[in-house]
């Protein structure tokens, strides 16, 4: 009898799939010892493969609840832009900013894969240099709505209350920054709250109730993770006023001053538009994108950072964000310790396309 | 099949709730057959299973029917399970959840011996994919239960394709130790696994 190939489990596993090369399929179908051990491992994958049926009543909810949440994001893009032809799928000129000038007239329109969507903030920020005293008017405007927000929030709410909206503001960042699939309030929510579908809207994260993870029980069990200080308290709870009737300027202003006030939350705002949150980015000093990674959890799967080909060789976190865009959730990533920065569609994680 | 959910898929994207029911109720038992194998218990199962509809849902306006609708939807079913163990790794432990919960209780009127047989088989099934680590155990549910090939499991997980072959075949060769070894943690060992 032949001697088994190194690697036999590998070679029948592969075969057992179909996706054994041509020559492995002959090693195995020449050997009886190997195609028995095809037949066992067949034996183990119709196990994983059986029925994990659901309980009916359960398929059925799960069910419902999405299509009142499809009925809810149809209505809502009816008044906007017709859902087939969103602004991914359309052919949008993506060159990235610092590549624009060089390449606009030779080069074809790059499709919307990652390469496209690469933007160099130092870049950005060089031909923003003077732009910086208007927003500093408008942070300095910010600011003092902050601290009337702030003081207004710890006279009338009281401190538990605080915390809670904190909490739920921070842990729903977290969220954003984190999640694969996170654009929707609902991201992590108890099962009865999905059951309402509550329609995602602009702005909807920050008053979206609290995920399950973030539920008070929770919440009051791990606080320190939650939230770090008073000070990201205030921030948090600035952040959170955002949604309840503040411009989108000044809440984005807002954003970026409890940023700078307090690194942890990963939520940068909400913008109008790509450029307006790549405006503020800019506004962000190089540290302090590098300390907006502590944050998140290190784990196998990082979010979109596996699939981005640009961030997959990058050992450590690159997410340092999270924001809406007109409504839909992005996530920002940092490649390594440059200056360049990629907006992902944290749906589909596929890059947005910078625009040109 | 395919060709069916494409036209099912563009009338979805058209508003069409109707199509987008049947494409939801065609995938549903598939979805949740991947959540339940990755995520270990029928709760946290539950949860991500509605938590991949809803992206789903969310991200259908942006599907360009690159890939079959069946991948990409095992593919966000596959991140909501990830990222719903991820959340469980960060919250306290849950309190004891039957392993069977649900399904079991709620045909107790039609229980057979060979019901139970099927109970114990899948329970016994579902503690060995416990064992396995997550970056082998998504791999192999995904071949097994989704039907992926190794590209498409590759593009799923973000690792290179001959990542993909070598943890299915890691993994299946240690499901087939464990269950063939009877070494079966017990409910004690099973729930610190988990947590």
């Amino acid at each position: 009898m032949n001697p088994l190939p190194p690697n036999t489990d590998e070679l029948v596993s592969a075969y057992l799939d179909g996706q054994a090369a041509p020559h492995e399929v002959v090693i195995v179908e020449s050997s009886p010892e190997l195609m028995a051990r095809v037949e066992a491992t067949r034996s183990i994958a119709d196990l994983v493969s059986g029925p994990a049926a659901p309980p009916a009543a359960q398929k059925d909810a799960h069910i419902s609840a999405a299509l009142d949440a499809f009925d809810a994001l149809f209505a809502q893009d009816v008044d906007q832009v017709p859902l087939a032809a969103s602004p991914v799928l359309t052919a949008v000129p993506t060159s990235a900013a610092h590549h624009a000038v060089e390449h606009a007239t030779t080069s074809p329109a790059p499709d919307t894969t990652t390469t496209s969507g690469v933007t160099s903030l130092a870049t950005a920020r060089e031909k923003r240099q003077p732009r910086r005293f208007n927003t500093g008017i408008i942070a300095a405007a910010a600011a003092v709505v902050l601290l009337f927000v702030a003081v207004a929030a710890f006279g009338l709410g009281g401190g538990e209350d605080s915390f809670d909206v904190a909490s739920t503001q921070s842990e729903a960042a977290n969220t954003v920054a984190d999640a694969p699939e996170i654009e929707s309030s609902t991201d992590g929510a108890s099962e009865s709250e999905m059951m309402t579908a509550e329609p995602p809207a602009v702005g909807a994260l920050e008053a979206a109730p609290a995920p399950t993870s973030a539920s008070p029980q929770a919440a009051a069990s791990q606080p320190a993770e939650v939230i770090a200080d008073e000070e990201e308290e205030m921030a948090a709870d600035a952040a959170s006023d955002d949604g309840g009737g503040l411009d989108s300027e000044t809440g984005a202003a807002l954003a970026t001053e409890s940023l700078a006030l307090a690194p942890l939350p990963l939520f940068v705002g909400d913008f109008p538009d790509q450029e307006a949150l790549l405006r503020e980015l800019e506004q962000v000093p190089v540290d302090e994108l590098a300390k907006r990674v502590e944050p998140f959890e290190p784990g196998l799967f990082p979010s979109c950072q596996q699939d981005v080909p640009e961030l997959i060789a990058i050992e450590t976190a690159t997410l340092v964000g999270g924001a809406f865009i007109a409504g839909e959730a992005v996530e920002v990533h940092r490649i390594g310790e440059s200056d360049d920065i990629v907006l992902v569609d944290p749906t589909d994680c596929s890059v947005l396309p910078a625009t040109p | 099949m395919s060709g069916d959910d494409r036209a099912l898929v563009a009338q979805a994207q058209g508003g069409d709730r109707a199509a987008l029911d049947e494409l939801l109720r065609r995938h549903y038992d598939r979805i949740y057959a991947i959540c339940r194998r990755i995520a270990g218990n029928d709760a946290d199962a539950a949860d991500a299973t509605q938590e991949a509809l809803m992206a789903i849902v969310r991200g259908l306006a942006k599907f360009d029917n690159r890939a079959a609708f069946s991948t990409w939807s095992y593919r966000v079913a596959t991140n909501a399970c990830l990222d719903e163990l991820r959340r469980r790794k960060r919250r306290p432990t849950p309190a004891l959840v039957d392993e069977h919960d649900g399904w079991a209780e709620q045909n107790t009127h039609d229980r057979t011996p060979a019901f139970d047989e099927q109970i114990a088989v899948r329970d016994e099934v579902q503690a060995a994919l416990n064992q396995l680590p997550e970056e082998f155990r998504a791999p192999v549910v995904l071949r097994d239960c989704g039907g992926l090939d190794y590209a498409e499991i590759a593009e799923t997980l973000g690792i290179p394709p001959g990542t993909v072959r070598s943890r299915i075949a890691r993994g299946r060769a240690k499901l087939a130790e464990i269950l063939h070894a009877g070494n079966q943690p017990t409910r004690g060992e099973r729930q610190n696994n988990q947590s």
